[in-house]
């Protein structure tokens, strides 16, 4: 059945923005001040700019996202391997996210909630699994959320920075941020670790090609989703320079204070103008624009996952859908195993400790997505040249191999044990190199096991619920 | 497809709505500290007592408006949540956009902590100790 085109391009680059940008890494940046621009702006450059283009050559030419682009110029199997990459990060990333939606929510009604653990339990399964009944509905469902969430919880609150904090200005408050003339643009130099720092935050911008799995919802893709791209990069940048400087106005650059986030700078600024109700306000946008950002990504990554269970390489089980054409079984699945880390990461305090750890097992994994989908651009340039493109990358040896180079060093970096708490660094290597063999492994094992009967692409899917036309 | 739309937005916007009035409810239309405790003479002077420590440790000042306002009497969230979830799940996103990339931390955010902590709820520093004690630190904010 042909999906109804119900994504415009412009609500498809909100929903891009949605994916990648949120304020609540802002605080983690405002500490550097005026060199914050630098730490986002040279990620943008070799690793944000290379995705949005080759992400735009390949969804105008081939509808179905990086399942089907590395399968195209690889095979199913390294296609299902990349696939796989971007879900497992996704999975892994959604307790951290949900724990900042706790805390958000928590500060409204009592901030000591935020470190309970049954409240945060409570929380992200209740927001996960609201996120995934909306998901069921529809991409227009799901499409609606999101977008609006953006504008509302993302958007309102990044503009808010600015606005107060030139009111703030304006009505007598003192800059925490030296003048342009007395800036630093540069971060302190400190060998290694400033490598870490600047390479670690091209992740600022990882998820820039997920929604490409929705082009097939779009009208014209081949000339629409360039159009999405472009403006989702406008966006993005938009939310995070400048009200990452408007933070660093309120707060001083290393007194960040990393438990209050965001809204600090909120107290701050409302307190100075005498509403100090604002900032309740705010916390309450925040809540909506990270549901929006969940919405969001539930339904991309395990979309793709579909299309590889349509191969054969899933079972059937796995591949039932709704009247909605929403992957159904695939998101129950998906959301066991979320309820299973969140509860472990809400109750466990030795897990909080080292979630992090398991968070960079699975970006090191995305970033091998990464470098698949910059290999398979190449490749099918070469190898697939009279396939139609709504978009072709300007030089693309070239943005390819920036992109590839950054997705590689970023990966080698990620081996760099960045915290001293007791470990080696050859265990923390170790740790690494076992964690995403673990995490990776999974297609190469259903890949091996699958069979015949499970190929149903090209055949109808039996429905969960029937639809009566 | 109409049909549908109109039937999800006035969910959203009812949940939307019902979040938002209870939250103003509860809250009472003010943050989580009254400005009366967060003006009072001890919030004045416990914030002239952090600047003082700030100024021992070689980093800067900060508005006495702006300490009052962020620590109250009591040292507000940076008390509550020390050695807790958000406290680790904040130093593991130190430096870094939150998809889960961990940085070297900058030992002038560790010690305005230790300030903060010392001048608010000196009875948790042993909780911040243990936790920021064998963090690796280097000086990346310029």
């Amino acid at each position: 059945m042909e999906p109804k085109k119900t994504l415009s391009w412009t609500t498809m680059a909100v929903l891009t923005a949605t994916a990648v940008a949120s304020v609540r890494g802002l605080p983690a940046m405002a500490a550097y001040g005026w060199s914050s621009i630098f730490l986002y702006i040279l990620p943008a450059i070799v690793f944000m700019v290379p995705i949005a283009l080759v992400a735009a050559e390949l969804a105008s030419g081939w509808e179905g996202g990086v399942f089907v682009w590395v399968k195209e110029a690889y095979g199913d199997r390294l296609g299902f391997s990349a696939i796989w990459q971007q879900w497992i990060q996704n999975v892994v990333w959604y307790p951290a996210q949900l724990a900042f939606f706790a805390s958000a929510l928590a500060y409204v009604f009592n901030p000591s909630l935020a470190n309970n653990g049954l409240f945060n339990a409570v929380v992200i399964l209740v927001v996960y699994w609201l996120s995934t009944l909306i998901a069921f509905r529809g991409t227009a469902a799901f499409a609606n959320v999101g977008s609006k969430g953006f504008i509302a919880g993302t958007i309102i609150p990044a503009a808010g920075l600015v606005v107060f904090a030139l009111m703030f200005l304006f009505s007598g408050g003192q800059s925490q941020i030296p003048p342009v003339s007395q800036a630093s643009f540069l971060p302190a130099w400190a060998g290694l670790s400033s490598i870490v720092l600047i390479v670690s935050n091209f992740l600022s911008y990882a998820g820039m090609e997920m929604n490409a799995v929705h082009v097939n919802e779009m009208d014209n893709p081949g000339k629409n989703f360039p159009k999405a791209i472009g403006l989702s990069t406008i966006l993005i940048l938009i939310v995070f320079v400048v009200p990452t400087l408007a933070i660093s106005v309120a707060v001083p650059s290393g007194s960040i204070n990393l438990t209050q986030g965001v809204l600090q700078a909120f107290d701050v600024f409302f307190a100075q103008l005498g509403m100090p109700w604002g900032t309740t306000v705010m916390a309450i946008l925040i809540v909506v624009g990270i549901l929006a950002s969940v919405v969001t990504w539930i339904p991309g990554p395990s979309k793709g996952l579909l299309m590889v269970g349509k191969e054969g390489y899933l079972p059937k089980w796995l591949q039932v859908t709704n009247d909605q054409d929403m992957q159904t079984h695939i998101m129950i699945v998906q959301g066991i195993i979320v309820t299973i880390l969140a509860a472990l990461f809400a109750f466990i305090p030795s897990v909080q400790s080292v979630f992090w750890i398991f968070s960079a097992m699975a970006v090191q994994l995305y970033l091998i997505m990464y470098m698949l989908m910059f290999l398979s651009a190449m490749r099918l340039r070469k190898t697939k040249p009279d396939v139609e493109r709504g978009f072709k990358t300007p030089y693309m040896r070239f943005v390819g191999w920036v992109g590839l180079i950054a997705s590689i060093l970023a990966f080698l970096i990620g081996f760099v044990e960045p915290t001293g708490t007791g470990v080696s660094q050859v265990s923390y290597t170790l740790v690494l190199i076992v964690g995403i063999v673990v995490l990776g492994v999974g297609p190469f094992i259903l890949y091996a096991i699958r069979k015949p009967e499970w190929k149903t692409v090209g055949e109808n899917t039996p429905d969960a619920n029937l639809d009566a036309s | 497809m109409n049909d549908r739309r109109k039937n999800n937005l006035p969910l959203a916007i009812l949940l939307l709505g019902t979040l938002l009035l209870a939250a103003l409810f509860l809250s009472g239309c003010s943050g989580p500290t009254s400005t009366s405790e967060r003006n009072s003479p001890e919030a004045q002077q416990l914030a002239q007592q952090l600047n003082a420590d700030l100024a021992a440790a070689g980093l800067p000042e900060v508005p006495t408006n702006t300490l009052i306002t962020l620590y109250g009497a009591d040292g507000g969230l940076s008390c509550i949540n020390v050695g807790n979830l958000q406290h680790r799940l904040s130093l593991a996103e130190f430096g870094s956009y939150p998809i889960g990339r961990r940085v070297f931390m900058d030992p002038k955010v560790l010690e305005y902590q230790n300030a903060v902590i010392s001048t608010y709820c000196p009875d948790k520093l042993t909780v911040l100790e243990d936790l920021v004690q064998n963090l690796k630190t280097a000086d990346t904010i310029p």
